[in-house]
């Protein structure tokens, strides 16, 4: 359910706001959600690499691809493929990272400690 | 495993993190360096993602009110627009737009790079060529154009509406549709302004006459001995075949030009470093009257070569409205069409070596360099700030000295980036002259019905000399050298020129009626390839760094020996690979190469830097094995037919060993030379050798031919190895087309070409044909053409680079010319259809 809340408020939020908001959406997530900070990192990490992914992937097949290779070798990544990769981690990381931290902060006592 | 922490340790690992997360964030936001802002660019709602295009041109219906009524443009399978409105002001209108549409990062970037503005996008690193941008006069330049075509009503609504139509796209953007090289580089798109327009005239200016050799000429006077001297630099190349005939009669009084002080020696230039000079662009064009052709009508062709770059320097377009028809090529950021034809005739352009920029040295009062002597007198210099902006740091300031003649070049501080000028010096160029306005040479061109009305318009194509091929429906054809060209004394500019001597200022200029011209001639055909227009009876000195004999003798040489040309033909003319000289020298070199190896043997006089040095096995066997190898290469270059196909297996080493031998020639006597200076031209130095003036050359020719030979063959094999079954000079030569910022990636590697600068197919490995377009004027126009690119200059878009293997492979393309809206509408792919909207 989380995951679904972090993925559609993300992908709405992105059309009139900038890639960072997704960083926010994560951050937000940590704060108010009540599972356990490595849950959180999770969930977001993978509800904001599925967004990222999913839009890229959806793009890639609509439109022609010939950007791929061209972004790839301007990237220096030897495979086009792995754009698909290094959007969903720009996407995912930032985001899951916020995430943990704001669930850190909200942590009240040690009794919730994660299990790591 | 469980890890209990405390609250304020929790507390403090969460600010931690949270502060990470935040630089992280920041610098997924930020370009650093040259790498681009990650998080920004690869987020699929606003990053590239956004720039990957399906094929083709969406249908789109847009308002302005800046429109005066609807204008239609219908896109064909090649992307082209081809536009039909109603008057000028829509015209030029949607001809911005369209081309805003498709090229909108290539103007911003064009012109930023003209200007000298890079310095702001890309950073401190482009401080050293935004400065000798400015220095050289750009955006001084550029305004002065720009008063002039603002100046004439025609030209000054033909700019403005394309800078109207230009904006109208670009507002209708959001910072996502922004082209990918924008969201790459971190920048903003900038209004199109009429400076634009004036910085896009000033590039091509920079890119087409801002050549000169003067300061390599004069140190070449000044550190040889004059008999020398002479025979390397003649005052014309050997075997040239000028444009005009050289039977053409100069029937007019001419201008007697002014005397210099004959005193005057310029000084040595030292202060720049050893380095040939890049030979430069070319271009092709010709035409042919009727009595040559099978259908009996004229047909023209032109192949303007020029660095070939993605996005294309030239844009495809149609226009049509009341009083003007016009097909070809444009160039992003100015209105009109530059190259192509009309409904009654059809033009062509070649680049001319004529002096368009003179360096000047100039005499200072004092240190203080505020004023500068001319004519006896103490003249104070100009001053103009020139400020650039630097992304991530502080703006430089720099004061450009004027005289009269133009801008000091050089700073006295420094050195800016290109060591192009000598310091203490001025130029003049013809770029930097007002009341030029070459844009109502455009204009009018684009419009003309007739011999006559084409006269008129050139009359205005003033300040870009180009040599222009000129064809009509009525069977007349023609050649002009069109320009503003200072009547000069013997020699005047061809070296440095005296800053305090009036007789050197640029006071009187050729008449029109004076410029070298040849109508209708007996020999049924024009032509021109770069070479010098004109013999040395022609009453007028222009210049002497021209092309050399090479494709203008051969195109001459087809053109005099065809009849029942098709323009079949013609495609299969501008695709001509075979190199005329190649063949002048070639069977000399062969002549003097040593078969047997006993002469000079690989082992004994080989470079001992430049082999593998018998690193693979034994000596004496490598040696039998490089001799082996060397006989069996100059078997082969002696059956060679001397033309760079791409299959060839012998091309590239002929390349190779050319190169090798003028080095051997020439090395021993100008690297010892610590001065500034342009090497013999190549067919200078055939001609030495065939008619045996051995005598110039610092080192034994045969033992230079052998020397080079024997290196080469290592090179080569080292490189290519030695099987010639696997030699292929198309493959190997590997030439590229690069992305006009030299994005990585953006380029397309490995192009198959054949061709070679010297050919009529002169693909070189930066500039190459950048346009080929063959027109025959019968009673409807036939034109086919092509260009290595392709409309769409978004690299995301699958015609950004469509044409490039048609254009390798010389497959040629028809170019659909519509009389109206509604003429042959099932060719249509998309319609952009522009109404007026209540203002």
């Amino acid at each position: 359910m989380l995951f679904l809340l972090v993925l559609f408020s993300a992908f709405l939020l992105q059309f009139i706001m900038p890639w960072w908001i997704v960083v926010v959406v994560g951050f937000l997530t940590g704060l108010l959600s009540a599972r356990r900070p490595w849950q959180n990192f999770l969930i977001v990490f993978a509800a904001i690499g599925a967004l990222w992914l999913g839009a890229s992937l959806y793009i890639a097949f609509i439109e022609s691809t010939v950007l791929l290779p061209r972004m790839a070798g301007l990237l220096q990544l030897p495979h086009a493929w792995m754009l698909f990769v290094v959007t969903a981690l720009t996407g995912a990381l930032p985001a899951s990272l916020a995430a943990l931290g704001g669930s850190w902060l909200i942590t009240r006592d040690a009794e919730t400690a994660d299990d790591i | 495993m469980t890890i209990r922490l405390s609250q304020r340790q929790r507390l403090y690992n969460a600010v931690l993190l949270l502060a990470a997360t935040a630089l992280l964030t920041w610098a997924l936001s930020i370009r650093v360096g040259m790498i681009p802002p990650l998080g920004h660019l690869t987020n699929p709602w606003q990053g590239f993602w956004q720039n990957m295009e399906r094929d083709g041109v969406p249908e789109l219906l847009m308002e302005s009110d800046k429109l005066r009524s609807t204008v239609t443009v219908r896109y064909d399978e090649r992307g082209v627009p081809h536009i039909f409105a109603d008057n000028d002001y829509d015209l030029y209108f949607a001809q911005g737009l369209v081309t805003a549409r498709d090229r909108l990062w290539q103007i911003d970037f064009q012109n930023r790079a003209a200007a000298g503005r890079l310095a702001e996008i890309i950073g401190p690193d482009a401080v050293n060529y935004d400065r000798a941008q400015r220095r050289l006069g750009m955006i001084y330049g550029a305004e002065i154009n720009a008063a002039s075509f603002m100046a004439d009503p025609r030209t000054a609504e033909m700019v403005q509406a394309y800078a109207d139509g230009y904006n109208a796209w670009l507002e209708r953007l959001n910072p996502k549709d922004y082209p990918v090289e924008f969201k790459i580089l971190d920048a903003d798109p900038e209004p199109f302004s009429p400076l634009d327009c004036g910085l896009l005239l000033m590039n091509m200016s920079q890119t087409l006459s801002s050549g000169t050799r003067a300061h390599a000429q004069t140190n070449a006077r000044a550190l040889l001995t004059g008999d020398i001297y002479h025979l390397l630099y003649p005052d014309e190349l050997p075997w040239v075949d000028p444009i005009i005939p050289p039977d053409h009669k100069w029937n007019f009084d001419p201008i007697e030009p002014p005397s210099p002080n004959p005193g005057f020696v310029p000084d040595k230039v030292r202060d720049l470093p050893l380095r040939d000079i890049d030979p430069g662009i070319g271009s092709n064009s010709w035409a042919v009257d009727g009595s040559k052709t099978e259908s009996g009508y004229p047909i023209l062709s032109n192949d303007p070569h020029l660095s070939v770059t993605f996005p294309s320097i030239w844009y495809e377009i149609q226009l049509n409205s009341e009083g003007i028809n016009s097909y070809g090529v444009s160039l992003p950021g100015a209105p009109g069409v530059i190259v192509g034809f009309n409904e009654f005739l059809a033009w062509g352009a070649t680049n001319t070596g004529s002096n368009t920029l003179d360096v000047f040295e100039i005499e200072f009062r004092d240190e203080s360099r505020t004023e500068y002597l001319h004519d006896g007198e103490w003249k104070p210099m100009r001053m103009r700030m020139e400020e650039i902006h630097v992304r991530g740091d502080d703006p430089v300031i720099d004061t450009v000295l004027y005289t009269h003649h133009g801008p000091v070049t050089q700073p006295f501080d420094e050195k800016a980036a290109p060591d192009r000028f000598p310091q203490g010096h001025a130029i003049q160029w013809i770029a930097h002259q007002p009341d030029h306005n070459v844009l109502l040479s455009v204009y009018k061109y684009n419009r003309a019905r007739n011999q006559d009305e084409f006269e008129t318009a050139m009359r205005h194509f003033t300040n870009l000399p180009q040599n222009i091929t000129y064809a009509d429906r009525d069977g007349n054809i023609s050649i002009g050298h069109m320009g503003r060209f200072p009547v000069r004394f013997f020699g005047q500019g061809s070296y440095i020129s005296d800053g305090r001597d009036p007789a050197y200022d640029w006071n009187r200029f050729v008449p029109f009626e004076h410029l070298p011209r040849s109508f209708n001639p007996d020999r049924g055909f024009v032509s021109s390839a770069n070479q010098a227009p004109t013999s040395r009876e022609y009453p007028y000195y222009l210049g002497r760094h021209y092309a050399g004999f090479s494709r203008g003798a051969r195109i001459n040489e087809i053109l005099a020996g065809s009849n029942n040309i098709t323009t079949g033909f013609f495609e299969e003319m501008l695709m001509d690979n075979h190199s005329p000289p190649a063949e002048k020298i070639l069977p000399f070199l062969l002549s003097m190469l040593d078969r047997d190896g006993s002469r000079v043997s690989p082992e004994s006089d080989r470079n001992p830097e430049a082999g593998d040095g018998g690193r693979n096995g034994n000596k004496d066997n490598k040696g039998s094995k490089d001799r082996h190898i060397g006989n069996m290469i100059a078997d082969m270059l002696g059956q060679w037919d001397y033309s760079f196909d791409a299959d060839s297996p012998i091309a590239l080493f002929y390349t190779y060993w050319e190169s090798q031998f003028h080095n051997a020639l020439w090395d021993p006597l100008f690297n010892p030379i610590d001065a500034f200076f342009s090497r013999p031209d190549y067919t200078t130095t055939s001609r030495l050798l065939l008619d045996g003036d051995h005598h110039v050359f610092p080192v034994d020719v045969r033992q230079a031919v052998n020397r080079s030979f024997h290196e080469s063959v290592d090179r080569f094999v080292n490189r290519y190895g030695g099987n010639p079954d696997r030699w292929h000079y198309g493959r190997d030569r590997a030439m590229r087309i690069g992305h006009l910022a030299m994005l990585p990636g953006f380029g397309h590697d490995h192009i198959v070409a054949s061709g070679t600068p010297d050919a009529i197919n002169a693909t070189g490995t930066r500039h190459a044909p950048s346009w080929r377009m063959i027109v025959e004027l019968g009673p409807e126009i036939q034109a086919r053409g092509h260009f290595p690119g392709g409309q769409s200059g978004n690299p995301g878009h699958p015609g950004y680079d469509r044409a490039v293997q048609d254009w390798a492979a010389g497959t040629f393309h028809d170019l659909h010319f519509w009389r109206s809206a509604s003429d042959d509408t099932a060719r249509t792919t998309s319609i952009l259809l522009l109404e007026p909207a209540p203002r």
